[in-house]
């Protein structure tokens, strides 16, 4: 007899959807006061793991930069799940460390988030591949294997695509990179994405020659995108103004050591840093080429984390183009120069 | 839970419109009678309220006086509404034993009907239930209550139109991993057959093989992912691997159980008339194998399209569960949710196609003739 078998199907079915629509949306539901353990205490969400793309913050909490300031500061390592706006909205971390277009991005999805500094004023993402690969200009990519570790890392590679009126899902494979050069060096990939100061170092070191490569950079192909920047909690800085300006002098004057003293710098990075995946001597490199896009030739050492509106119009501009986001974003609420200005003085 | 029929206190009163019911469904009418009881039996389901389920269905009955009819199902509790529409549904079945042995054009349009009575009920409350939380979602009651802000949660409007806008994008990559996945589950399917077969045939070697594929089934996806990428590099065959992986375990402990599950009497008869161990297998072990067989098809496909999603995260480029990882980390929530609506229709439509197989290959078996009539 089925009948009351199919009526406790009936009613499992319809527990389970209700038991799932409460567990779905439980998740979202974490703590919203995560850091202030009393005046002064900020966590800082770095994008990546330790390493000397964020030498400024260490050597600021290494010399003591922030304890000057009265600020107990906690540097939060990233990594490849860990979205730092998100982490900051939710309150995990007060100020994070992440790409211009990423947090436009973010915004749009009603993030409260602001960005407050503008570390790296250029564009450190290029596109890499062996001479033999034919990879002359962007224009010969068409029918490649192009790499890039997505997840908000793409939208420069994208603009780059639509420049040249290559369709990514038809012209060329748009693959997903690993975070180590494997797939390049084994070639898996035609092109891969690699940071000046990062990935490009590892395939130097793989042994292969500059003259060997050909690169294809994005500040050149007019594609360039702000990166590195910092943003805070909407919510959190609303009631911390004169915290924030504090974590900004002391992080600048850190940056300012960094750029002048690279060896001292990474001498300090190394504290903190991996040992097992990395060495001293990639970080130098990483440190030399960071230096470049935090204060590149002819750049005003005293303007160290300024948002420049021109540079800043640009990349906005370029991710409502290629669809990073639907409307045109807000100069206005995107940044704001206040706590930059309040740091200055 | 089910009252045997003889047993039951509703029984005088109810033999008799089942013979009503049994002589009216031999007649033209035995669609209309099958869907007015079964419906009569959901709306009083739906009340929460045996008694008037069965004092509804006692109505259509044309029963003399409904209040009888129902008192007599108040004696039986909460399943009291069920088993109204259990007994006119025995004398429906009844009539189509009657009309098979008559081989009447008839039995099979009455087979099919049944099924999609059956059908109509068991979606009527899940789509209700569903359609009040997506009621209640986009009223903000959700967000409210949990603290939620519209970036933390979509509203079901933004979900849709994302869902919508990317509809192409959404097909090709639930296609994809349904690829995947398909490839992986029959790996892993044939794979953990031939492992129970072999610990059937060969218990002294077989529950080697046995225990081997059934460890696999304690591997971690997350671990597995990574590896097989190493191993097969980042095409369609490492996530299938995955599947494949996630699918062996439970198929091989099914299996194995259903293929030593032949009952002993048969076993003596395939003995008694000189059958050897292949007729003896193919006509008694494979056939009495199914039921299990298919329970652990029905739990390993979807774990497989799980499987298949999960490993997605770590190397792919393309398929449900990239776009749902990419989606999220480029703050897209409303794509990420249609991905996860999307993966569920998919795991949805193939446990419906595993369960429409199950039917069609267990129609023979005695244990599931019960339970479908």
């Amino acid at each position: 007899m089925k009948r009351p078998a199919s009526w406790n199907s009936r009613l499992a079915a319809a527990g389970l959807a209700v038991l799932m629509a409460g567990a779905l949306t439980a998740c979202g539901g974490s703590g919203k006061e995560a850091s202030g353990e009393g005046a002064g205490a900020v966590k800082l969400q770095l994008k990546w793991v330790p390493q000397a793309q964020f030498a400024g913050y260490y050597v600021a909490l290494e010399k003591g930069y922030y304890k000057d300031e009265g600020l107990s500061v906690t540097i939060v390592p990233g990594g490849p799940d860990i979205v730092p706006e998100q982490q900051v909205a939710n309150g995990s971390a007060d100020i994070g460390v992440d790409w211009v277009a990423s947090l436009l991005a973010h915004q749009e999805q009603g993030l409260p988030l602001v960005e407050i500094a503008q570390v790296y004023q250029k564009s450190g993402l290029v596109l890499v591949s062996r001479k033999s690969a034919g990879i002359a200009g962007p224009s010969d990519l068409k029918g490649k294997k192009v790499g890039n570790w997505m997840g908000g890392n793409e939208f420069e590679l994208l603009a780059l695509f639509d420049k040249y009126k290559l369709n990514p899902s038809k012209d060329l494979q748009f693959a997903k990179q690993g975070f180590t050069m494997d797939q390049f060096l084994g070639g898996e990939l035609d092109a891969a994405s690699a940071m000046t100061y990062n990935e490009y170092q590892v395939v130097l070191e793989q042994g292969i020659p500059e003259a060997e490569l050909s690169v294809i950079d994005m500040n050149k192909e007019g594609v360039g995108m702000l990166e590195d920047n910092l943003f805070a909690n909407k919510d959190w800085l609303a009631k911390n103004k004169e915290t924030a300006a504090k974590f900004l002098r002391a992080s600048l004057k850190g940056w300012k050591d960094a750029v002048e003293d690279q060896e001292g710098a990474v001498d300090i990075v190394m504290k903190s840093a991996d040992a097992a995946s990395t060495s001293r001597d990639h970080q130098l490199k990483m440190m030399k080429e960071v230096a470049k896009l935090v204060a590149p030739d002819g750049f005003d050492i005293g303007k160290l984390g300024m948002i420049d509106e021109e540079a800043f119009r640009q990349t906005a501009e370029i991710a409502l183009k290629f669809g990073v986001i639907q409307k045109a974003a807000d100069a206005g609420t995107a940044y704001t120069t206040e706590i930059y200005g309040m740091a200055a003085k | 839970m089910s009252m045997p029929y003889s047993t039951s206190s509703a029984r005088s009163g109810k033999e008799a419109s089942g013979k009503v019911e049994a002589e009216r469904a031999s007649g033209v009418s035995e669609h209309v009678a099958v869907l007015v009881t079964v419906e009569a039996t959901a709306e009083g389901a739906l009340k929460g309220d045996g008694e008037a389920g069965a004092a509804d269905a006692a109505r259509q009955y044309g029963a003399a006086d409904p209040t009888a009819e129902a008192e007599a199902g108040v004696e039986l509790g909460a399943a009291a509404g069920a088993e109204v529409g259990a007994e006119a549904s025995d004398a429906s079945a009844a009539a189509d034993d009657r009309n098979r042995t008559r081989t009447s054009p008839k039995a099979a349009p009455a087979e099919k009907g049944r099924f999609m009575q059956q059908g109509t009920a068991a979606w009527a409350l899940p789509l209700g239930a569903g359609l009040a939380l997506a009621a209640i979602w986009q009223a903000g009651l959700i967000h409210a209550v949990l603290g939620l802000a519209a970036y933390q949660l979509p509203l079901p409007s933004a979900i849709f139109r994302a869902a919508a806008d990317n509809a192409g994008l959404l097909f090709r990559s639930a296609g994809y991993t349904l690829l995947e996945a398909a490839a992986g589950i029959a790996a892993g399917t044939l794979l953990g057959w031939l492992a129970a077969a072999m610990a059937a045939a060969m218990p002294r070697w077989g529950s080697g093989a046995l225990l081997l594929a059934a460890s696999l089934g304690a591997v971690p996806i997350v671990a597995l992912a990574p590896i097989m990428n190493l191993w097969l590099g980042d095409g369609l065959a490492s996530r299938a691997a995955v599947a494949a992986a996630a699918t062996l375990a439970p198929m091989a402990i099914g299996s194995y159980r259903g293929l030593t599950s032949a009952d002993s009497a048969s076993m003596d008869l395939m003995n008694v008339l000189g059958a050897g161990a292949v007729p003896a297998f193919f006509k008694l072990r494979l056939p009495s194998s199914l039921p299990a067989m298919l329970t652990a098809f029905k739990i390993s496909t979807a774990g497989g399209l799980i499987a298949a999603m999960v490993s997605e995260f770590f190397y792919s480029s393309r398929g449900l569960g990239y776009l749902l990882s990419n989606s999220v980390k480029i703050a897209r929530m409303p794509l990420g949710w249609a991905c996860i609506g999307a993966a569920a229709a998919a795991g949805i439509g193939m446990y419906m196609l595993v369960q429409a197989a199950e039917r069609r290959l267990l129609l023979w078996h005695p244990e599931f003739r019960r339970r479908l009539s």
